[in-house]
């Protein structure tokens, strides 16, 4: 039968041309989530699954080599196929039957393949001439390969990659280090990317619901801790209703439209044969999903709650990796799909932003708990991404991106400090926790003192940086209104960040404080966020001129 | 069009008829003498254990019910893939490979984790 | 309704056939949703939700979408509703708690929000798509950003030799929508991660864990430890009553809380838990 088939295998439709480079940074991580499982249940006979992974690897990196156009062509990825095959034994042999160690390596050198991948299709494929960027459909037309999405790929990788090691030894204390944490994280941080590049409405809502859905599993990881449960199904419930107000918003948007592809939503929005007033609601419907999923005030009531709720290193991952992803699908739907509509979005988001910064600043003042304090500044830092957003420019869209790298690298920084205090402490971190640790743990409180500074935005920090561009975008769109607000929300915010560095450093423990104890892993993490933060703050060009160059859409 | 379905409509009608006429005869021309027994619920002739009302199913129930939905929209794939085969050619069938792949995946590891165990 | 039985009419010359089916499936559509939300009963809601569901299968092939119609049947009517009912057993049938509301409020905003949705898409709708002069009542259709063409009916759109709409949804399929088609095999593989993870009652072998610390009985005992000691305590976890599940629903701390009051209150002990940590 097959025989059969083979012998008329010319397909009689046209079938899209699969550019293998446009989703090769997805590639890494999707393949080893997968064999990740496999091993997870293959108990003592990991080599069995390794083994077989090993060959075919090497096997696709040596075909890689040789298969280029021009001689080198695909060096970069055939080496990175065959680098992570031999790994996967050697892995398997050097963490002798550790699951979650093997898990957390392996998941490591997939995220840093992922990395030199992303970098390498930016600078072979999508720069082909010059240093300009040239977007590029791919996929039929479902993913767009411009600026956004590469820099979505490098803030959510990154993010990942910085995640494992600040977890590892964070789920190890809590019983939780479970084999499929890091195949749930690699899959969602594929969504993340996919999301970073989705063309249309469909690959969109499937990106979305496959990083949803892996982080509602992750927030509900801990299983005997209710509070784990709690952020986990509240997540999956409000997520869930989001999804589907956003459904209903995109299927109204084909209605008008009669198509689902952004670039073509966005040429058909201004034809007048469009009935405006379906798109309209459509429009509202998908800003108010988007809302939820990057917790816009009024529909952020569920993010402290799962915030605190969630483990520690799932919390800063969803902070600094779906924030990043939810916001680069906003400024493609919105700058791509519905430029025409521009007078409807343009005002309600400034409002939406104004509201988001002030609400999380002015709620964060008066919590206890470091994690809801972290979860209410993430409230409150999706308004001033949004200001680029509103701005409605180049400018805004490159300002946006920087911004949310900034915040991804310094709210990596500041949990990565928490689960260091939280390591040998029942239950969370509240601010009286943090007394005296500024003298029995200089270097730590060093670095979240640091990492505070930086989500405040004081100078040499990468969120000053961040905030600069932001607040640049916005009073070049004419929004100085909401500058001023932003600024007013930045003052408010110092209080609390440096409420926290004072609790650590000029208060007094009543009782002796034990101190924290930094595993490997989290030095490592803290350490290299912290050093990011600082770079990003003194050194912001090289990224900066990126983020600038990413500011072409293709439209 | 739809004239296709007149059968299925047809059927549907008869079955309909069916069941509600045997009830409505029944309730019509049986005889009706009530007593403790015949009211109980059939257990196949034992006492009845406990009420039914309260009962409670166990979250198992549930993880099959959650499986089978997911491996039934794999299903629903699959037809329309099947009916365009021929003019996908290889790449219809590659893709469907790869498809079938990750979820065989998602099914080894179900099964290696005990999903399908009754306990 | 009438809107939209014109809006069929409009599209592909409905026979009589049609435009009465499409009445007694709306009808019945309709009738079972409102049906849902009134029955006391929650068996019965989930019943009626069964008969929604088959009567809206029903008219999605009237409108010459028998696939959908189909899939529709198979999986929302078959193992969708299954799953619903599982989680009404689970959580008892008698269990009368669930069925109260507690802040009119709450009702009294979802109605107003309903009714705005609905009175705002028949603004949108009536006029745009069903009087004459309207873009599909002048009978030329609409040519989109695609090049696509509004209401011309499924069945030109389709083609001559699919009858079905199965062709045509495959080659689309497999051909524009290829890339979210793999996502979403991947979707379905973190569905399936989460079913095992999530729903399974047996807690974790001891080799699935494998504590990499040289010496775990130097660490204090983990949050996850002493719960699961408060757990363990009542009665044995390892029995099969649903109510005794460690994350049971029905006694989960989100019961009567309330994440606004939570986030603004200023004094501490925003927690939701502390209370049912079982300290003690």
């Amino acid at each position: 039968m097959l025989a059969t088939f083979l012998a008329q295998t010319a397909a009689t439709t046209p079938i899209p041309d699969v550019a293998w480079s446009s989703f090769a940074p997805e590639l890494p991580p999707t393949i080893t989530a997968l064999v990740l499982l496999l091993v997870a249940v293959a108990r003592r006979r990991q080599l069995l699954v390794a083994v077989p992974t090993a060959l075919l690897a090497v096997a696709a990196g040596v075909w890689l080599i040789a298969s280029g156009e021009t001689p080198g062509a695909l060096v970069v990825p055939g080496a990175v196929a065959i680098v992570l095959g031999i790994l996967a034994p050697a892995l398997v042999v050097a963490t002798r039957g550790r699951t979650s160690l093997l898990a957390a390596w392996a998941a490591a050198a997939s995220l840093v393949a992922a990395l030199v991948l992303t970098v390498w299709q930016y600078l072979t494929v999508l720069t082909p001439d010059g240093p300009t960027l040239v977007p590029q459909l791919a996929m039929a037309d479902a993913i767009a390969n411009d600026g956004i999405a590469v820099f979505t790929r490098l803030v959510v990788y990154l993010s990942a990659l910085l995640v494992i090691p600040l977890g590892y030894g964070y789920l190890q204390d809590r019983r939780i280090n479970r084999a499929e944490v890091e195949p749930l994280l690699l899959l969602a941080v594929v969504g993340m990317a996919a999301l970073g590049s989705a063309n249309d409405l469909i690959t969109l809502f499937i990106a979305l619901e496959l990083l949803s859905l892996a982080l509602y599993v992750l927030a509900g990881l801990a299983r005997r801790d209710r509070r784990s449960q709690e952020a986990s199904l509240k997540y999956f419930v409000t997520g869930s209703v989001a999804s589907a107000i956003l459904l209903f918003g995109m299927a109204l948007i084909y209605v008008a439209t009669g198509t689902v592809t952004l670039p073509e939503i966005g040429a058909a929005v201004g034809l007048v044969t469009t009935p405006r007033f379906v798109a309209a609601i459509g429009l509202a419907l998908i800003t108010v999903g988007i809302g939820f999923k990057v917790a816009l005030a009024p529909f952020h009531l569920w993010t402290p709650d799962v915030y605190q709720g969630a483990p520690t290193n799932v919390t800063a991952f969803m902070a600094a990796g779906t924030k990043a992803a939810g916001f680069a699908a906003a400024l493609r739907l919105y700058l791509v799909a519905f430029p025409d509509l521009e007078a409807l979005w343009v005002p309600v988001l400034a409002v939406l932003a104004a509201l988001t910064m002030l609400y999380g600043a002015f709620l964060a003042v008066v919590q206890h708990d470091v994690k809801r304090i972290l979860a209410y500044s993430a409230i409150s830092h999706a308004g001033f991404a949004t200001i680029g957003l509103v701005a409605n420019s180049d400018a805004g869209l490159s300002a946006t991106l920087w911004y949310l790298l900034t915040y991804a690298v310094s709210t990596l920084t500041a949990f990565g400090c928490v689960i260091v205090l939280e390591r040998r402490r029942r239950g969370e971190v509240t601010l009286a926790d943090l007394r005296g640790v500024g003298r029995s743990a200089p270097a730590i409180a060093g670095i979240l003192a640091f990492a505070l500074l930086s989500l405040a935005g004081i100078p040499i920090t990468a969120g000053y940086v961040g905030k600069l561009v932001v607040f640049e975008a916005g009073i070049e769109a004419g929004f100085t209104w909401l500058v001023l607000v932003g600024v007013l929300a930045s003052v408010v915010a110092a209080f609390f960040y440096l409420r926290i560095a004072g609790m650590m450093f000029l208060e007094d423990s009543p009782e002796p404080v034990e101190g924290p104890y930094p595993s490997f892993g989290l030095s490592v993490g803290v350490t290299v966020s912290a050093a990011l933060v600082l770079y990003l703050g003194i050194q912001p060009e090289l990224l900066l001129r990126l983020a600038t160059d990413a500011g072409v859409l293709a439209r | 069009m739809l004239s296709e379905y007149l059968p299925i409509l047809l059927l549907f009608v008869i079955a309909s008829a069916f069941a509600v006429g045997s009830l409505v005869v029944s309730s019509l021309v049986g005889p009706r003498a009530p007593n403790p027994t015949k009211l109980a619920a059939y257990e196949s002739g034992n006492e009845p254990l406990a009420d039914v009302k309260g009962t409670r199913f166990s979250v198992k129930f549930y993880m099959v019910a959650m499986l089978f939905l997911i491996f039934d929209i794999e299903a629903v794939f699959l037809y329309p893939w099947a009916v365009v085969l021929r003019e996908l050619g290889w790449f219809g069938l590659v893709n469907m490979t790869v498809f079938v792949l990750v979820l065989g995946v998602a099914f080894v590891y179900e099964i290696g984790r005990g999903g399908l165990e009754w306990d | 309704m009438e809107l939209l039985a014109q809006a069929a009419e409009g599209a592909g010359g409905a026979n009589l056939a049609e435009v009465v089916l499409f009445w007694v499936f709306s009808v019945l559509a309709v009738g079972a949703a409102i049906a849902v939300i009134t029955l006391r009963n929650i068996v019965h809601g989930a019943l009626m939700l069964v008969l929604n569901l088959l009567a809206i299968a029903g008219l999605y092939l009237t409108l010459e979408s028998s696939f959908l119609g189909i899939v529709q049947v198979l999986v929302y009517a078959g193992a969708i509703m299954v799953l619903f009912l599982f989680v009404i057993m689970l959580l008892g049938v008698d269990n009368d708690d669930l069925l109260k509301e507690t802040r009119v409020a709450t009702r009294f905003a979802a109605a107003l929000g309903g009714a705005l949705l609905v009175a705002a898409l028949l603004f949108a709708f009536v006029g745009t798509y069903t009087s004459p002069s309207s873009l599909c009542g002048q009978g030329t259709g609409v040519v989109a950003g695609a090049g696509e063409v509004l209401c011309v009916g499924l069945a030109e759109a389709y083609g001559p030799d699919d009858r079905s709409g199965v062709a045509f949804l495959g080659l689309r399929l497999f051909t524009r929508f290829v890339w979210p088609f793999q996502l979403a095999a991947l979707l379905l593989t973190v569905a399936t991660i989460g079913a095992v993870i999530l729903a399974r009652r047996r807690d974790l072998e001891p080799e699935d864990l494998d504590v990499g610390v040289a010496d775990p009985d130097a660490l204090p005992p983990s949050d996850a430890e002493l719960l699961r000691a408060d757990a363990d305590a009542p009665g044995e976890a390892g029995t099969d009553v649903p109510g005794e599940e460690p994350a049971r629903l029905g006694a989960s701390p989100l019961a009567g809380s309330d994440p606004t009051e939570r986030g603004e209150r200023p004094t501490g002990h925003d927690r939701p838990s502390d209370a049912d940590r079982g300290e003690g």
